[in-house]
């Protein structure tokens, strides 16, 4: 019974002191870590389909049909959108 | 090019204290909007040319080189990658390299430097001086190189459209069990910034958030006189793909915070599609200073948003310090867990022989116990490798190299 207490000690105790440590550190020297807040540049999100407890052949099939192949297609990439860096045509002095 | 003082003749830099060009031989002052394009017209056909084209090398390593002629002393600047703006080697100029600019790829906005070179260093100071585990010798740091940088951004609004299929626990105790639970949605984001530049990583970018873009400005090249800066570099499906991670984490922030009364949630399968709507984008420059530092010879950079004066850096930190302190900590911890535990467990479980009847109950306690030892333990030990590793994402090496090929 002692060796059993002491070994759920040992996890408990060093489990906490690794959860207060690594807050310490994260406090110390990870500066800035963190980034826009979704607040600032998006609403909320607005559900088109909600379901709690689905069944497991339901999750499969929960999202077939939400995000349409012809919805991507929609999706072209502007091809000029990267800023070209122009070059002088070289003169022969 | 640079554009030159009414006065004098002499060279002008932005100064983000006053928010004025100042000259650096009268001291006179202008707001950059008195000059107009007319006034830089003769100096609009001076472009760069590169340096396998000037010299006829055929060469790698200079393929990313661009020769550029300083207008005041006519030294030969050179300028590499997207480089929009540097300092001339041997007279200090700033240069303004027209052509990386031309007006039809202008930015459409900027925010200039409202946070100085000096209050930069300040800020940094102060906050290096309140970590516990951030060694003497980073405290009293002594900057390599401070440069203020224009990072090149796209503004844009983008759709959002995705699916996630949630899993987690509910009840608790013997009737707990896992459940699925499914969300498909829209949202909408407005004035989303992503860098647009290949070489800085958008994790590190991202943390400078948030601008205050209320204070952005119609763009003019003389916010960046006396500042390094960088045109866009990335293409559509650059940009596509940032967007996407941003939306995506902030979608399933919301999917994950909708789902009520289950725990350990995860999302177990999803998918997305973000529209960018490409009409709307807006071009622009934002400021950050670049501060870098030697420590045990590598090289550590300190990123500072240059309108805010948010830090954004991992210190390399004392590991001697942390690691003793988290084992006395810990000893100490264990012992006052062992002399609370060992009464409890000796009454619960206490002689076998007069504890028949709730053997089951107890073997579930015993298992809730070491169940919840372990966690604790597994937890606390994923928190720091968590915490480590986001320490080292913003000394990677790629923050460093963004800054240092450029001209002093």
């Amino acid at each position: 019974m002692d060796f059993l207490a002491f070994v759920l000690a040992l996890g408990l105790g060093f489990g906490l002191a690794c959860l207060i440590f690594a807050s310490l550190l994260a406090k110390s020297n990870d500066i800035g870590n963190s980034i826009g807040q979704a607040s600032l540049y998006s609403g909320d999100v607005v559900f088109d389909r909600r379901e709690d407890r689905i069944n497991r052949d339901a999750k499969e099939t929960f999202g077939l049909g939400y995000i349409r192949p012809e919805d991507r297609k929609r999706d072209e990439p502007r091809s000029d959108l990267k800023v070209e860096l122009e070059r002088n045509n070289v003169t022969n002095p | 090019m640079i554009t030159q003082c009414r006065n004098c003749a002499g060279q002008l830099v932005f100064d983000p204290a006053k928010q004025l060009l100042v000259c650096g031989h009268c001291r006179s002052t202008f707001k950059p909007e008195e000059f107009d394009i007319s006034e830089k017209e003769e100096l609009l056909d001076k472009k760069a040319e590169s340096m396998n084209d000037i010299y006829g090398m055929d060469s790698d390593e200079f393929m990313d080189c661009y020769v550029y002629i300083c207008s005041s002393c006519g030294g030969e600047v050179m300028i590499n990658g997207s480089e929009a703006s540097t300092r001339c080697i041997y007279c200090g100029n700033s240069t303004v390299v027209f052509s990386r600019i031309a007006r039809h790829k202008r930015p459409q906005a900027i925010i200039p430097f409202k946070v100085t070179k000096e209050e930069a260093v300040m800020i940094v100071r102060d906050r290096f001086r309140k970590g516990l585990f951030i060694p003497k010798e980073i405290k009293n740091f002594k900057a390599d190189s401070i440069r203020g940088i224009y990072i090149p951004y796209w503004i844009v609004n983008c759709d959002h459209k995705a699916y996630a299929v949630i899993q987690g626990t509910v009840g608790s105790g013997k009737s707990s069990k896992t459940a699925y639970f499914g969300r498909a949605g829209r949202m909408k984001l407005k004035a989303l910034p992503l860098d647009a530049s290949k070489m800085l990583s958008d994790e590190s970018s991202s943390r400078l958030e948030p601008f205050n873009f209320h204070a952005a400005k119609e763009f003019d090249d003389d916010y960046l006189l006396g500042f390094y800066s960088n045109v866009s570099d990335i293409d559509y499906g650059d940009l596509r793909s940032a967007a996407s991670r941003r939306a995506s984490e902030y979608f399933n922030q919301q999917a994950l915070a909708s789902v009520k009364n289950a725990r350990s949630k995860k999302i177990i399968a999803s998918d997305h599609l973000t529209t960018i709507d490409y009409k709307e984008m807006t071009y622009a420059m934002l400021p950050a200073w670049f501060i870098t530092y030697d420590y045990r010879g590598k090289h550590n950079t300190i990123i500072v948003n240059g309108q805010t004066g948010k830090i954004v850096c991992g210190v390399p930190w004392n590991k001697v310090l942390f690691y003793s302190l988290l084992i006395a900590t810990g000893i100490a911890l264990t012992i006052v867990s062992f002399i609370i535990l060992k009464p409890f467990l000796g009454a619960v479980f206490g002689d076998s022989s007069h504890r028949s009847s709730s053997s089951d109950g107890n073997g579930k306690l015993l298992g809730l116990l070491i169940g919840s030892a372990i966690a604790m333990f597994s937890f606390g030990i994923a928190k720091i490798m968590k915490v480590i590793k986001s320490i080292n994402l913003t000394q990677a090496g790629s923050i460093f190299n963004f800054v240092k090929k450029r001209q002093e």
